[in-house]
């Protein structure tokens, strides 16, 4: 099984070449996704395993569906970068054991598989919208940031989904919508990042070297919501 | 007055104070350990704040200022928005954003009602115990069930109550993500066993901010699908325009 993940790492890795080969690696990490899932009878979302490979299948996705982007034509460079970001994290995920538990009763809940799927691909539309601010940073194509602004936005709405089916999910299955945890911060300080940066849009143009750094600093916090507090701080969210 | 004004109403303001929170709950983050961490999900907020050393709670004081100054800052802004654009701009366009700004306002109501008067109350409970919700409406625990795999590991567990002193006949199942409601208070299993004899591990939990987060949750999730309705009309309409600009240039 760990082939298909690693032929997917090769396909992402020749995305600077062909479009086709991101929607080829995508396919295949889907298919790895899919047999880990059928073999669980879960979704596969549990774990640092797991949750990179469908880390990677998100950027890989978000990447894919914003490359048709009218701005982005004939720009391989954004393929490439994207395939090398999905293809590094589908590699740190081959560094951690495969698991295989059962689902714990607590978590065996679609508000949970919701607010996990919908994190990710909140997360991946942040790393789409910083591949596209080092692009406008070396460019200085205010096209790109346009659409940065658009994954922002797109992103922030999918993390607020997040947080929301995460509190139906925390009600019914631990008595409160909140609890005050390094896990719980660092997801307000992520979504009010983003509200932060969607609000210095309206400055206008004198902003966009800050609004492009920006864009790569949230990034930076969004990969420290998701893996530096589940490694480096104790938390109810660690994996 | 009028300088005053100008600074509450202001973007310039908005945009420090989402940085100053920032922040702070940074900060917090590595600030909340210790039995300090471990007591502030067991007590309400505003008790945990009274109730701490300053030395380790000054974050939290300090985002409460912060978001209560976020909370006028949002609620001045929205209302000079509206009042200045009310017959310029479309309904939607106007609206969208406000109602954004609407499920934030109620969340931070939210949190504030929860934090002055959420509570939680752990029972030790066997089959055949009897407990009293803090309203004083008793129910019994009639069984306890924890499933062991082969391999021992608990698979899963549940509890079935006796919730109607009227109809000691009527049974209600708790398990984790099913917990029983019942005058403003949830029931919830946290834990069972099997040996020596089936016990379990109850919580009362009293959450009064939970209508009023749901109902910023809709009103937000709303005027976000709105924001993103609006942006890619605005698109569409600037891409048609775009696309007519260079026909019409061509035919030239």
């Amino acid at each position: 099984m760990k082939l298909i993940l690693i032929s997917s790492i090769c396909m992402f890795t020749g995305a600077s070449f062909s479009r086709v080969l991101l929607v080829a690696g995508l396919a295949a990490e889907s298919a790895y996704l899919g047999s880990r899932g059928l073999s669980m009878g879960r979704l596969p979302l549990l774990g640092p395993h797991d949750t990179l490979v469908f880390f990677s299948a998100s950027i890989a996705l978000m990447a894919l569906a914003t490359s048709f982007s009218p701005v982005l034509a004939g720009r391989r460079r954004f393929t490439a970068v994207a395939g090398l970001a999905a293809a590094i994290v589908a590699l740190f995920a081959l560094m951690f054991p495969v698991s295989s538990m059962p689902l714990p009763q607590i978590l065996d809940t679609l508000w949970f598989e919701a607010h996990v799927v919908l994190a990710f691909f909140a997360y991946a539309l942040f790393a789409v919208g910083a591949f596209l601010c080092i692009g406008f940073i070396r460019s200085r194509d205010r096209g790109l940031l346009d659409l940065q602004f658009k994954a922002a936005l797109a992103g922030w709405s999918f993390f607020s989904a997040s947080m929301i089916t995460g509190g139906v999910w925390g009600y019914f299955a631990w008595g409160t919508y909140w609890l005050w945890t390094p896990k719980e911060l660092w997801t307000s300080i992520l979504w009010l990042f983003y509200a932060l940066f969607l609000h210095l849009r309206l400055k206008g143009a004198r902003f966009d070297g800050v609004v492009a750094w920006l864009g790569i600093a949230g990034f930076a916090v969004a990969l420290f919501t998701y893996l530096g507090v589940s490694m480096l701080m104790k938390s109810s969210h660690s994996f | 007055m009028k300088r005053l004004w100008n600074t509450l109403i202001s973007l310039d303001l908005c945009l420090w104070l989402l940085s100053l929170v920032c922040i702070v709950l940074a900060a917090g983050s590595f600030l909340l350990k210790g039995e300090f961490a471990a007591a502030i999900n067991f007590m309400p907020l505003f008790t945990w704040l009274l109730d701490v050393p300053a030395v380790h709670s000054w974050w939290l004081w300090l985002a409460v200022v912060l978001l209560a100054l976020l909370v006028v800052n949002t609620l001045l802004c929205s209302g000079e928005t509206l009042r200045l654009r009310w017959s310029r701009a479309g309904l939607i366009p106007l609206l969208a954003p406000q109602l954004v700004h609407t499920g934030f306002l109620l969340f931070v109501a939210a949190h504030l009602m929860s934090a002055l008067g959420a509570s939680v109350q752990q029972f030790e409970v066997f089959e055949g115990a009897l407990i009293r919700l803090p309203g004083g409406r008793p129910f019994g625990v009639v069984a306890i069930k924890a499933d062991i795999s082969p391999k021992g590991m608990p698979t899963g567990f549940s509890c079935e109550l006796a919730t109607d002193p009227r109809d000691p006949v009527l049974r209600t199942l708790i398990s984790p993500n099913h917990p029983w409601f019942c005058d403003g208070y949830g029931v919830y299993i946290k834990q069972a066993r099997r040996y020596p004899y089936p016990g379990a591990l109850l919580e009362i939990h009293r959450e009064p901010g939970a209508g009023m987060a749901l109902a910023g949750a809709v009103i937000f999730v709303i005027g976000n699908v709105l924001v993103l309705r609006v942006r890619s009309r605005r698109e569409e309409y600037e891409s048609q325009f775009n696309a007519e600009k260079s026909g019409f240039c061509s035919k030239l």
